[in-house]
């Protein structure tokens, strides 16, 4: 009994940690734009949303698979899910960078107030998701099974099942790579000059507006994609996964510390986790509830999440 | 004489009623160290504002090298050749003395995207060299030994000093520098004085705005004096001193004087 308890833990640890991965990079989104501008991108919901699509679209229509179809297998199973998540992550990273030229970047330079934007970002998030519900007759859109989920064996009593793996180690691999790209490259470096000082980077010769595109691509193409591990993983999707997926990761945001990039990863991980625990012992219903009495709580010691500063001192 | 570098003409600046610079002309020469002074509120840090951009002179031009900065992007000032430092420090905390440095020359540069984006070995190359003179300013302006701590855990006067090699970074002709005095004791006065000449011998232009008067009548070649917006004296440090209506302006008139 007891070791069974233990198998099971051990293996729904592995389910949270690649929900969890799905959630730091859709929470990277938030982030990274929210350490730029002080803005909320509540649109990153529907980036995420249209990433999901792209995935299906290349499986369901490029490469003409159907619910009937016999999963791909070995070199050519490596090559479809690579063109998916290049797809998503592009179809996420373009649609991003879209949306702060159309509805954020005149606001921003006209010097609105700070609610604008914020309103934008909402009505943004409305339009591309009602467009999504007429494109799709508000069904749900299943994917074709493109990857037999089978088990690579157990490890410590957890379950390994292929599609978690590919999320957690993938995942891993996008975490590290953004990690580099901000630390070494020349964006990179002017995206935390800006976050760190607006005023300074702007007189040392940074270029705003380029910056400020680059990190909506940046954080676009994470977000896109966590929409292709969303499929691998779920196998369906709709156009209103964005609003739970994105409520989700933008708390997982604020409890590791909004505008923080470790912060997205450890309050991803977390709430993947805790998800996943809660609805398991104590049933799916309480999972919400359980994750958000954690929330107020961690926040209620760390009033700026576990890795966030205070806004004031991050800037000064 | 040598040619000058930066010239304001005319150049005045309105916020509303407030007149923050009237008509002010002065100008800049080649490897000068020119003195703003005034007393509080004269428009000294407007002078700066003008020059780099931030706000747009209501009449009047400003010319750095020849050409109009009027309707000039920011970046693209900085990018022509015009740093400045802050009264108040404005470092990035969080990265260390020597990042504040590389991060600066970087971003002025105009870097292809991809290069920029995925760290090609070009630019990896780059990289090694920009370390390297980013090491050489930081040892240059005398703070070589801070180069790996964050800026933010740094003293207060090494912060002031890694502000001006930050500003060296974006490899400038012209160097503005806001109050770098502000809260140094005389010991380090007379090192900051050191280090500002040394800029000077290296090549580079400064434009000092200074309370300290000690400092600026030491350093200056030639010093312009401003007061209520409007220029009151331009001339060598010494005769400047002894302007009339300078020692009113900072003395105040007496009423039965006049």
């Amino acid at each position: 009994m007891l070791s069974n308890f233990q198998d099971q833990f051990a293996s729904l640890t592995v389910g949270g940690l690649s929900l969890g991965f799905i959630y730091v990079l859709i929470a990277l989104g938030y982030t990274m734009v929210y350490g730029v501008l002080r803005m909320i991108n509540f649109a990153n919901s529907e980036v995420f949303m249209y990433g999901t699509f792209a995935t299906i679209i290349v499986i369901r229509d490029l490469f003409g698979f159907t619910q009937q179809s016999e999963p791909a297998t070995g070199f050519r199973l490596v090559y479809i899910l690579f063109l998916c998540l290049i797809a998503s992550m592009l179809m996420s990273g373009i649609l991003s960078i879209f949306l702060e030229l159309v509805a954020y970047r005149r606001l921003r330079n006209r010097g609105s107030n700070k609610l604008a934007p914020l309103i934008s970002a909402i009505g943004m998030s409305i339009v591309l998701a009602e467009f999504m519900r007429i494109l799709t007759d508000s069904r749900y859109v299943g994917s074709p099974r493109v990857m037999e989920k089978k088990s690579l064996g157990t490890f410590f009593g957890a379950e390994l099942r292929l599609d978690n793996v590919i999320i957690i180690v993938a995942g891993l691999i996008l975490f590290v790579s953004l990690s580099q790209f901000v630390q070494r490259t020349r964006l990179g470096k002017a995206i935390r000059a800006v976050s760190m000082n607006e005023d300074a980077a702007k007189l040392m010769g940074v270029n705003l507006n380029f910056v400020v595109s680059g990190t909506f691509l940046v954080g676009g193409l994470m977000t896109g994609a966590a929409g292709f591990f969303y499929v691998l993983k779920y196998e369906n999707t709709s156009f209103n996964i964005g609003f739970e997926l994105g409520i989700a990761a933008f708390t997982a945001a604020i409890l590791g510390g909004i505008g923080n990039i470790k912060g997205a990863f450890y309050g991803g991980i977390a709430l993947g986790l805790l998800e996943t625990y809660a609805s398991f012992f104590l049933g799916t219903q309480w999972k919400a509830v359980t994750v958000f009495i954690v929330l107020v709580f961690v926040l209620y010691f760390r009033p700026n999440g576990v890795f966030g500063e205070a806004i004031t001192q991050t800037r000064a | 004489m040598s040619e000058s570098i930066l010239k304001l003409q005319n150049a005045t600046m309105q916020f509303g009623g407030v007149v923050a610079l009237n008509d002010v002309s002065f100008e800049i020469k080649k490897q000068e160290i020119l003195g703003l002074i005034g007393p509080n509120g004269a428009g000294k840090t407007t002078v700066f504002n003008v020059i780099t951009g931030v706000y747009q002179v209501t009449k009047g031009d400003i010319t750095f090298e020849g050409k109009s900065l009027k309707g000039r992007k920011r970046y693209k000032i900085t990018r022509g050749g015009v740093a400045r430092t802050f009264q108040n420090i404005r470092l990035w905390g969080d990265m260390t003395a020597l990042e504040n440095v590389i991060t600066a020359t970087d971003t002025h540069k105009r870097s292809g995207l991809i290069s920029g984006l995925f760290g090609l070995p070009i630019s990896r190359r780059e990289e090694k060299r920009d370390k390297a003179r980013a090491q050489e300013l930081l040892d240059f302006i005398g703070i070589g030994e801070y180069a790996d701590r964050l800026a933010k855990n740094l003293p207060y006067g090494v912060q002031r000093r890694l502000e001006i090699a930050r500003a060296l970074g974006t490899e400038p002709k012209l160097l503005l520098l806001d109050e770098p005095a502000a809260g140094f004791n005389p010991a380090e006065k007379v090192e900051l004085a050191k280090t500002i000449r040394k800029i000077r011998d290296a090549g580079y232009t400064v434009l000092l705005i200074e309370h300290d008067m000690s400092l600026v009548m030491g350093v200056s070649d030639r010093v312009v004096v401003i007061d209520f917006g409007q220029k009151i004296a331009d001339d060598l440090p010494a005769k400047v001193q002894n302007d009339k209506r300078v020692i009113e302006a900072y003395l105040g008139v007496p009423e039965d004087a006049s």
